[in-house]
């Protein structure tokens, strides 16, 4: 296929006036509602969804793309000044880059976030550009027993999000387990847990879970300490060039893990930064800094984060295969168009694929443009008062939980998590495992349940097929090494501070 | 200020006396919402935004889809037909999966067909059976004789525990004198994830709707050896029916889709809506719409759609029992 051709064309398409127009509302929108404490890209996404109905296909997915995009950046935002994730993804970069916003290093985090985001979401659109047609036919090649190897190589991330207790770690993570239980079994169809009660049947959803454990129970906490805003002010949010030199090779190396696990489909932004943090705190030599302000540790995910992002495009539209929520929800945008993601999506309508794609690029240079000068009005917007905010975020939080199923049982279920959260975070349990095992867990099973399907019940199915065995043996090497690294770091902090470890 | 009393006993007034004023012959009088109990993407989903799109340009109210998942369906299912004001404004998409079918797994189903009212179906869309673009097998007939000689080795895949695919399987299997437990089925999500399976060659089989299976078979990924219809399909020419191939009789399964009322909502309204569906199904500017999805409009109106539905439920149920999913 003569991809520059089409690239060229398609630049032509998102460069005229209207596409424009609509990239930069889109980024703007999205920043606005990402940035808003505890609202993530698929609250933003779905919130800002019906305004987009009005435009033609092509205008409404750039905006789509850049609200997601914006909402994204938006949601580093806050959790670099606030310690508050919009969404899964979100987590690592709260683990650094609050300590920095603490330490009066709020811009700089900010600014590096800005620059992994947008080079690594440019170079995820360049490869997007080059290896989506090839690429589609590789994702093929992940059966049941790969999916299943990475998923017990994902799982052993648990280990290192444990904080200073394994023993709390995977108890969260068990309970994690236990909540994603609820509901109809991935296979068998068999009702757990549901105590024979209709709304239990549906499972707790993802995003009532998140708004709950994370912007409820944080309205709780701001409630409780009659948290005042922060009122530091952001200094500089250029980096310095010693600053760049350390955070670029964690820019790339995240950026490739999350490109290339991000091809998975299913694989979403949520696994990419964890690995990617726990690669970067692997490799450094002062693994120590991290969880106290590490710029790697900001840089790294950030960049995961938006290579994930663009390399889920092409699950997306080459397969139909959404790998996270708010890519579920823009696919639910494309098919309101009648343009049915898939193969033959690059055949049928290549002239839309093709803007869209152009209009990736043309929306990171938006980002950038729009996210360094504005990072002033972004924490501005931080800074309304709590009295204020707290009920908005509630509000907003209900409404995000409402809007994935129209369901006022999700609302409910927001509203325990948000309780359930507030108690756990109060005693230092950590929330990251219970999340992560919630996500993966059904995976995990649904994989486990399909190979043995596969193989007639013989489990040596995972051992006769090269990637699913690499990986498995990966997962078991970088399961030893984080034991290990855990109580090395344990044992260093205790010998520094003479404290427990808490992430 | 006395004009300001009267504007508010005016606009109290308009308020108190609406709902008087909207009967059936009115109706629409505002938005209408239209209940897909599945995620957006899938064939109800497109079904349902077509319908949107017709019926509000039609009567001039907004007419919003909105999608309730989870459960297999049962979930929103329930929300429309039970928990809404039966006042015509919630209509359902109905399909197998959240009525025959699931009635025919159950002991106490969730919901029964007293619990509706059907306008008319909208799509009738046949199953088809699908192997890997490079299959050994050329024809349906070739498939049933290696499935007959080696049945353990045929890995398929299905949709749920009891969705459409098993049921179509089982009825296969049991045609053709194999044994379905010695075969190996792999459940999956959904007709993407079951499909994608197959083209990478991790499954040997799929069962699915022509719609589902449409883009992949256009795409050179997948073949498809028989479709599971009385006639042929007009999207695939091609394609045999099982019956010509002389494999299956009958048609068991199938997939379709159409629109429901809660059971107290007003005759009237549901017959609008019958009279609706019938003209929209002739409408050359929807039927290139649902050309566009492969969707094979078949419309059945309100008497016939519930005849077929209550045949339906018996096979289901039969069918159920013998594999053993009935609980």
């Amino acid at each position: 296929m003569d991809v520059l051709g089409h690239l060229a064309s398609g630049f032509g398409a998102a460069l005229s006036p209207t596409n424009l127009m609509m990239a930069a509302l889109g980024s703007l929108l999205g920043t606005l509602v990402g940035v808003l404490p505890g609202l993530g890209p698929t609250a933003a996404i779905a919130i800002l969804f019906p305004l987009t109905t009005v435009l033609a296909p092509a205008p409404a997915i750039i905006m789509l793309a850049g609200i997601y995009y914006g909402a994204m950046y938006g949601g580093s935002t806050t959790a670099i000044l606030l310690n508050i994730p919009g969404e899964v993804a979100s987590v690592p970069t709260c683990l650094d880059g609050y300590p920095m916003a603490q330490q009066g290093r709020g811009g700089v985090a900010l600014g590096i976030s800005a620059i992994g985001s947008f080079f690594a979401g440019t170079l995820g659109v360049v490869a997007l550009t080059f290896f989506a047609p090839f690429l589609a036919d590789q994702a093929l090649r992940f059966g049941p027993p790969e999916y299943f190897g990475l998923m017990v190589l994902a799982f052993t991330v648990i280990a290192s999000l444990s904080g200073g207790s394994l023993v709390k770690g995977f108890a969260m993570a068990f309970l994690g387990y236990f909540i994603s239980l609820i509901g109809l079994g991935p296979s068998t169809a068999e009702p757990r847990f549901t105590f024979n009660w209709g709304p239990l049947m549906g499972g707790v959803d993802l995003i009532a879970l998140i708004v709950g454990l994370y912007a409820i129970s944080e309205v709780f906490i701001g409630l409780e300490e009659e948290r005042v805003a922060i009122t530091q002010k952001i200094r500089n949010v250029f980096p310095r060039l010693a600053d760049l030199r350390e955070a670029f090779p964690a820019i790339l190396r995240g950026t490739g893990i999350g490109f290339f696990l991000g091809l998975l489909p299913g694989c979403a932004p949520g696994v990419t930064v964890f690995m990617a943090y726990d690669v970067e705190k692997k490799l450094s030599k002062h693994p120590e800094r991290f969880g106290k302000g590490a710029i790697e540790g900001v840089a790294s995910p950030e960049s995961a984060n938006n290579a994930t992002s663009s390399a889920g495009f092409i699950p997306l539209l080459a397969l139909g295969i959404p790998a996270s929520a708010p890519l579920a929800v823009l696919l639910g945008g494309l098919l309101v168009y009648g343009l049915q993601p898939g193969p033959l999506l690059f055949q049928k309508n290549p002239e839309f694929v093709w803007t869209v794609i152009a209009s990736l690029y043309v929306g990171n240079v938006i980002l950038l443009i729009l996210n360094l000068p504005l990072i002033g009005m972004w924490v501005w917007l931080t800074r309304i008062p709590y009295g204020i905010l707290g009920p908005v975020i509630l509000l907003l939080a209900f409404i995000g939980a409402y809007s994935v199923r129209n369901s006022m049982f999700d609302v409910g279920v927001s509203f325990v998590c948000g309780a359930i959260g507030f108690f756990l975070r109060r005693h230092q349990w950590p929330l990251a495992p219970m999340l992560l095992a919630f996500i993966l867990g059904p995976l995990l099973e649904k994989y486990l349940i399909q190979s043995l399907s596969m193989s007639g019940g013989n489990p040596l199915i995972f051992f006769q097929r090269g990637i699913s065995l690499a990986l498995i043996v990966a997962a078991a090497l970088l399961l030893l090494t984080s034991l290990a690294l855990v109580r090395y770091t344990r044992r260093r902090v205790k010998e520094e501070t003479a404290e427990e470890l808490a992430l | 200020m006395t004009w300001i009393r009267t504007v508010i006993v005016l606009v109290a007034a308009l308020v108190l006396l609406s709902p008087l004023a909207a009967e059936a012959q009115d109706y629409p009088t505002k938005p209408i919402e239209i209940v897909v109990p599945f995620t957006p993407g899938g064939g109800t989903d497109l079904i349902a935004r077509l319908l949107a799109d017709y019926m509000g340009k039609k009567w001039g109210q907004p007419i919003l889809v909105a999608n309730k998942p989870g459960g297999g369906g049962i979930i929103g299912a329930r929300a429309a037909l039970k928990d809404s004001r039966p006042d015509g404004y919630t209509v359902l998409i109905d399909i197998h999966t959240t009525s025959s079918m699931h009635i025919g797994a159950w002991k106490t189903p969730q919901l029964t067909l007293a619990d509706r009212k059907y306008a008319a179906r909208i799509v009738r869309d046949p199953m088809v059976f699908a192997v890997k673009v490079d299959a050994q097998w050329k024809s349906f007939k070739e498939l049933s004789d290696w499935v007959k000689a080696h049945p353990d080795q045929l890995i398929w895949s299905s949709v749920g525990p009891s969705g459409p695919s098993r049921y179509t399987a089982f009825d296969w299997f049991t045609q053709i004198g194999v044994d379905p437990s010695k075969t190996r089925m792999v459940i999956t999500e959904g007709a993407a994830d079951s499909l994608t399976k197959l083209a990478g060659g991790h499954v040997l089989l799929s069962i699915h709707s022509v719609a589902e299976a449409h883009a992949l078979t256009t795409a050179g990924k997948i073949r498809l050896l028989a479709v599971l219809s009385p006639s042929r399909v007009k999207y695939l020419p091609d394609v045999l029916t099982a019956e010509e191939q002389g494999v299956m009789k009958g048609v068991r399964v199938q997939w379709w889709a159409a629109v429901a009322f809660p059971s107290a909502t007003p005759d009237p309204i549901v017959k609008k809506w019958e009279s609706a569906i019938a003209e929209m199904t002739k409408d050359p500017a929807f039927l290139a719409g649902a050309d566009r999805i492969n969707m094979n409009i078949d419309f059945l109106n309100a008497a016939d759609m519930r005849a077929f539905v209550e045949k339906e439920v018996e096979g289901y149920t039969d069918m159920a029992g013998k594999i053993g999913i009935r609980r």
